[in-house]
Parts: structure tokens; sequence; C-alpha cells
């Protein structure tokens, strides 16, 4: 009786599983790790700015420039932390670090504000994070034009060119941020914070595990027995998959219990995708396991070869666009591009399957592509 | 019966036939030219000390290292033109343990049992009769790297024979295993030889390669010499071999080094081991230089040649 052909890859994914229920290291980096590296750089990560310690000096000491102090820290961001009559005393604030925004009024800002000309305030910004100045500089900017805006409306009031009780109609720009209303960034971070720990995490785990064989002599009995190397490699695969897929799980479950992160599209179509990724990162890791002889140089290089390009080359932080164009076509490459877009939609803008299978195609080509590339790179000799 | 693929060797080719099998390292040869024949059923040793290249060359059989040159069947297939064919049918068991200490012994079968195809009812069963056999049925709890060396050796050769291969590959299978064990070892490889598997053992025991059918003595990579052990001892350490007793052993030795016809001087105790050429009357030779040293002989008897003796002369002879 003709029966289907039986391959191997059961019982080394069974062999598999056993040895990572023993191994006490992988288990612990498996389950802590992940949710180690997300408290870390959820909260290490975040571009929003808040309590930023103003200076001021206030030489005008008019209604009209308490307004604009006002206007300023109404906004919530600027925190009053030191008046001074000195412009002076401000700049060594700035130096010693107790504010990093100062703010001058000159005496005759009430009278140019009256006038023609235009009034003039002076800012000095502590440049020394480049990001935060200019997180700052926004803030201060958008504050000093509602300011502007309310004078305006003063202006025309006090000169009739508005009857007061029509009034103006107020104007008013709103932006409104679609899919991130309180233009929250850690709701951007986190789902890109998953996708560069499940790379890294994955590639970690499997880049050791033929070296493994190797070190402790077991290759050689594998070897002389007649197991191909696809069945070797899918059978590892298969038991790093469902590691791995804990961690997106638990990943997901910190990302949206913890720090609040709203999940509001496809759970479907966000597993789909997290499978196909880890696939990638899986085929990342296999590949360089059969190619490098040592566990810790393939750590090391599973470390290098994924963790690095899902941070820089992936748009998590630094957008794609605005890199050179040769970097722009290295980004083709990562993984995590695709899945970072992915993640995001589905968490944030509430998508599924139907907007977001181009990229998951693509991740699903990789994914082979790593797996077989992994497989062709495994010797079957010493 | 597919599950198992038992594929009948083809009866009328050797088990093994290597010719001028060869592997460089670099501009080190390890293996140099080695030529033999393993026949169906065959117990057949490869014997020499660390270093001459024994490893190397069941590597190379196993399909685990590429030859160099030369050529290798096993049951008449080629080892490296059709290595996975080869796989199948071989049970190979290497110098160092190679199965994976955190699994238990019966892990370990379950494992290379599906490696090697087997499923179901058939698998259970062979890994019970294997475990039976090596006599392992008490010990398969616990994983393997906390069980004596003993131990792990009849895993591994249990791992090698769950699949009954035809051809089994065994490298110092009894190293750093205690003499009770040994014994057993071998009663299994005898076992199995009168069950028609063919079996190619390495060893730097003496003592071992004299359980052999048949013996390739290696040396520096190269086979210096072939044959039973009866007729290795014959061709290689002729002549004969006395026990000399005497009450003082150091000038004994001594002076018989210096007597001619005397091949071969080795101190045993109280005793000097010595082998002579072929002559008429060996004892009174010995007796005679002997007393004209002044050196009281208490008894003379005669030994047997051993293999070790073949060993030192086809290591002699060999030498430029």
């Amino acid at each position: 009786m003709m029966q289907a052909p039986r391959t191997r890859v059961p019982a080394v994914l069974r062999k598999e599983l056993r040895q990572i229920r023993r191994d006490p290291r992988l288990l612990a980096a498996a389950i802590l790790l992940p949710v180690f590296m997300l408290f870390i750089y959820g909260y290490a990560i975040s571009s929003d700015v808040r309590d930023i310690r103003l200076g001021l000096a206030d030489l005008s000491k008019s209604y009209e420039s308490r307004r604009l102090v006002a206007a300023l820290t109404a906004s919530g961001h600027f925190q009053l932390v030191l008046s001074s009559d000195d412009p002076g005393r401000l700049e060594e604030a700035l130096d010693d670090r107790t504010i990093s925004v100062a703010l001058v009024v000159p005496a005759r800002y009430a009278r140019d504000l009256a006038g023609r000309k235009g009034a003039r305030v002076q800012v000095l910004i502590d440049g020394a994070d480049p990001a935060v100045a200019q997180v700052t500089a926004g803030y201060v900017e958008a504050a000093m034009l509602s300011g502007a805006a309310a004078e305006l409306l003063t202006y025309a009031r006090r000169n009739g060119l508005v009857s007061k009780p029509r009034g103006l109609p107020p104007l008013k720009l709103s932006a409104r941020m679609l899919y991130n209303e309180d233009a929250n960034s850690t709701y951007f971070i986190v789902p890109g914070l998953i996708a560069v720990v499940l790379m890294a995490l994955s590639a970690l785990l499997t880049s050791g595990t033929i070296a493994r064989e190797r070190e402790r002599g077991t290759i050689e009995q594998l070897i002389a027995s007649p197991i191909l190397a696809w069945e070797l490699m899918l059978g590892k695969a298969a038991a790093y998959v469902l590691v791995c897929l804990f961690d997106v799980v638990m990943a997901v479950a910190v990302g949206t219990l913890w720090f609040g992160v709203p999940l509001r599209g496809s759970v479907a179509a966000l597993a789909s995708a997290s499978g196909l990724f880890v696939m990638c990162a899986l085929g990342t890791g296999l590949l360089i396991s059969a190619s490098i002889r040592t566990q810790q140089t393939a750590m090391s290089a599973a470390i290098m070869l994924t963790m690095v390009p899902s941070i820089l080359l992936s748009g998590f932080y630094f957008p794609i666009r605005s890199m050179p164009a040769v970097v722009q076509w290295f980004t083709y490459l990562v993984p995590a591009r695709y899945y970072m877009v992915i993640a995001r939609s589905i968490f944030l803008k509430g998508v599924g399957f139907a907007e977001t299978w181009p990229e998951m195609l693509v991740l699903a080509g990789m994914g082979a592509a790593y797996m077989v590339a992994s497989m062709l790179a495994f010797r079957k000799h010493l | 019966m597919s599950t198992e693929a038992p594929a009948q060797p083809l009866p009328e080719r050797d088990a093994i036939e290597c010719r001028e099998l060869t592997r460089r390292f670099g501009t080190f040869t390890a293996v140099d030219r080695v030529s033999f024949t393993v026949r169906r059923g065959m117990v057949f040793g490869l014997l020499g000390p660390n270093g001459s290249g024994k490893s190397t060359s069941i590597r190379m059989l196993c399909g685990v290292l590429r030859p160099s040159s030369g050529s290798a069947l096993v049951n008449g297939v080629d080892v490296v033109t059709n290595p996975e064919a080869v796989r199948r049918n071989i049970g190979y068991m290497s110098q160092r343990f190679s199965l994976y200490e955190d699994l238990t012994p019966e892990e370990n079968l379950e494992f290379y049992a599906g490696v090697y195809g087997l499923h179901g009812a058939v698998r259970r069963g062979r890994i019970r009769d294997v475990l039976a056999q090596t006599g392992l049925a008490d010990h398969h709890t616990g994983i393997v790297g906390r069980m004596s060396v003993g131990v792990r050796q009849r895993v591994a050769l249990g791992a090698a024979l769950l699949h009954r291969p035809s051809v089994l590959f065994l490298d110092e299978p009894t190293s750093g295993v205690d003499p009770v064990s040994r014994r057993r070892f071998w009663d299994l490889i005898y076992d199995l030889a009168a069950a028609d598997v063919s079996v190619l053992v390495t060893t730097h025991f003496m003592d071992e390669a004299e359980h052999c059918h048949e013996l390739a003595m290696l040396r520096d990579g190269s086979v210096v010499a072939r044959g039973s052990p009866r007729e290795l001892r014959r061709a290689l350490a002729p002549g004969v071999v006395l026990m000399v007793l005497v009450e003082r052993p150091e000038p004994a030795v001594h002076v018989l080094r210096r007597t001619p016809l005397v091949l071969d001087v080795t101190p045993a105790g109280r005793m000097a081991r010595v082998r002579l050429a072929p002559m008429e009357d060996p004892e009174a030779h010995v007796r005679h230089a002997l007393r004209e040293a002044g050196i009281a002989v208490t008894e003379i008897r005669p030994a047997r040649a051993t293999l070790e003796d073949a060993f030192v002369a086809a290591a002699e002879d060999d030498r430029p």
C-alpha cells in the first residue's frame, strides 16, 4: 500500500521543543527579553516633550507681555521656573541647564505692538539635544502664533474693525490628527518597537542553533544520518515559530495593556503579518546559523544584521523619505520596514487584510527566500 | 512495510570497499591511499594509535568528511556521488558522543527513529528492542548528560542500531568504558556480526583488536599491515616469545637487549618478556646469555606473540 511520504520535520520539531524547554537561558531570553526591551525602549524613545523649563525676563511688564507669557504656559508644555529682570541671568541658567528655554520680552514690547513696526521678543533654546530643541521651537512658535492671533483680534476690535457683539468669526486653525488624536508618540513608537524586538529576538534565538550542534559535536551524527538540509531547517524553524508567536502575543499585550496603544484593526491580519514577519526573522537567523561556525559569532552577527537595520532603516524612528536615495533602496531589503507599516496601520488606523496585503506579500516572499537560502547554506559535511 | 525500507544490500557486494582513500587537511595528509575490503558479516578492525587516521577514514566512509581522492563503496554504493543512499543503510557511532546530552536516552532514540523514518508501532517496537539489546531498559529516565560514559556509549550504539543497518561503523566505541561494559559491548558486536551485520570498528586497544575477524594496522595515515590477528602475529612477529622470571629483572633486561637474536625485550613486573628470532632452542639461548652475565634464572616459560608485538614489528619495518 502506498503511503504519503513522511518527512523528518516532526521529529526535528519535537526534539527542538524538548531542548528549548530544557534550556533555562534560552527560555529566559525568550520570555523576559521582549518585555524588557519593550519597557526600556518604550520609555526611552519618546518624542513628546513635556514640562519644558522656561526662564523669563519680562522687561516690558505690561498687560501685553503678561498675555504672551500666559499663552505660552497655558499650552501645558512649559513650566515657568525662573523669572528675572536680567537677561544675562537667563543665559547663565541655560548654561547650567536649570532652564532649557529663555524668553526675553523687551521693554518696548507693548509700545511696539501698538505701533506699526511689529514687536519682537527673543527666544533662546538649549540646542544640546537637537530633537528636544526642534520640538521646543515648534511649541514656542505655536504658542506665539496663537498669542499673535489673539493680539490681532484685540487690535481689530479696538480700532472698530469689528463690532463687539458679533465679533470677527473667531479664526481658529484646527489641525486634527487622524489615527493618533493626541499626537502621542508612544502610539507610534510601540507598534514599531514590537517589530524591532521580534526581529532581534527571533534572529538571536535561531542564530546559534546550527553552530550549537557543531560545537557540541551533535552535527556529526546528523550528517551521518539520512536527514535532509531542508527537513532540519524547517523543523528548527517550526519550533522557534511557536516560541516567537508567544513573544508576539506578549509584545502586543504589553503594548496595549501597559502602554495603552489602541489595537483598532483586524487581530487576524496582525497575527498573519506577525507570522510572516517572524518567518523572515527566523530565516535570517537560520541563514546566519548555517553560515557561521561558532555560537558567539553567530549571535553577534544576528544582532548586528537584524537590530541595526530594523531600527535605522525601517522607518521606526527615522523617516525613510528623508534618507539619501541609496539608503532608501536598502530599506526595501529590511523586512521590518514592511511589518512596521502593517503593524502601525492595524493598530492605529484600524485596517485589516484589504489594506495591508501588498506588504504581507512582500514579507511572505522574503521569508521564503531567507528559509530557502538557509537550507542551501547548510553544508552536510564537517 | 514502506515506512522502514531496510534496503537489502546486494548480497554479492562486499560491505565496504575502499581504494586509495586519501584525505588531506592543508598540507597534512591524515589518510594516505588507504585500501581495504570488509566482507559481509565481518568484524573488521582499524588498529592504530591516536592520530593514525582511523577516525578520518571512518568519517569518509560515513559521508561525514569528503575524501580528497580515492573511492569508497559501502554496500556497493559510492560514498562520494551518492552519500544519502549510503547513509540510509549504515549505523555510525562517532568517537565523541554525538547525541543530545539534554535529552533522555529514550528521547534521543525517538528522534533518530524519526530521522530514519520509523513511525508508530514499528518505532515503539524498535526503541523497546534497542533498549533491551543495549541493556538500557533501566536507564532510560534522566538526561544523558548526567549518565556515565558507559551508558552514553550504549545509547549511542542503540541509536546507530535503530534502523537495523547492514553496515555498522564504530569509532573507538569502548574508550573510557569500564572492562565489564567493554566485554558486554563486544558480545553485542559479535551478536550483530552473527546476524550478518558488517562491522567496522576502530580501536587502539590491542586486546580488542584480537576480537576482530580482520584487521588493518594504520600508522601515520597509511595501512602498514592487513590480515587476521593470527596472520598478523605470524607474519609480523615471527619467532618465539618467552617470559623469563629472574631475581632482579633490571640487569636481566639490560643484558638481554644486547644479546644476539633477541628482537625485543619488555620488562613485565618481576619478569622480562623476550621476543627472539626463530631458532632451535630459544630457552637455552636465553639461559646461556643470563648465566654468562651471572644472573640467576628462576623460571622460563613460553608465551604467545601478541598483536602488540606485531604492531611494534610493523612499525619498525615501516621506519625508513
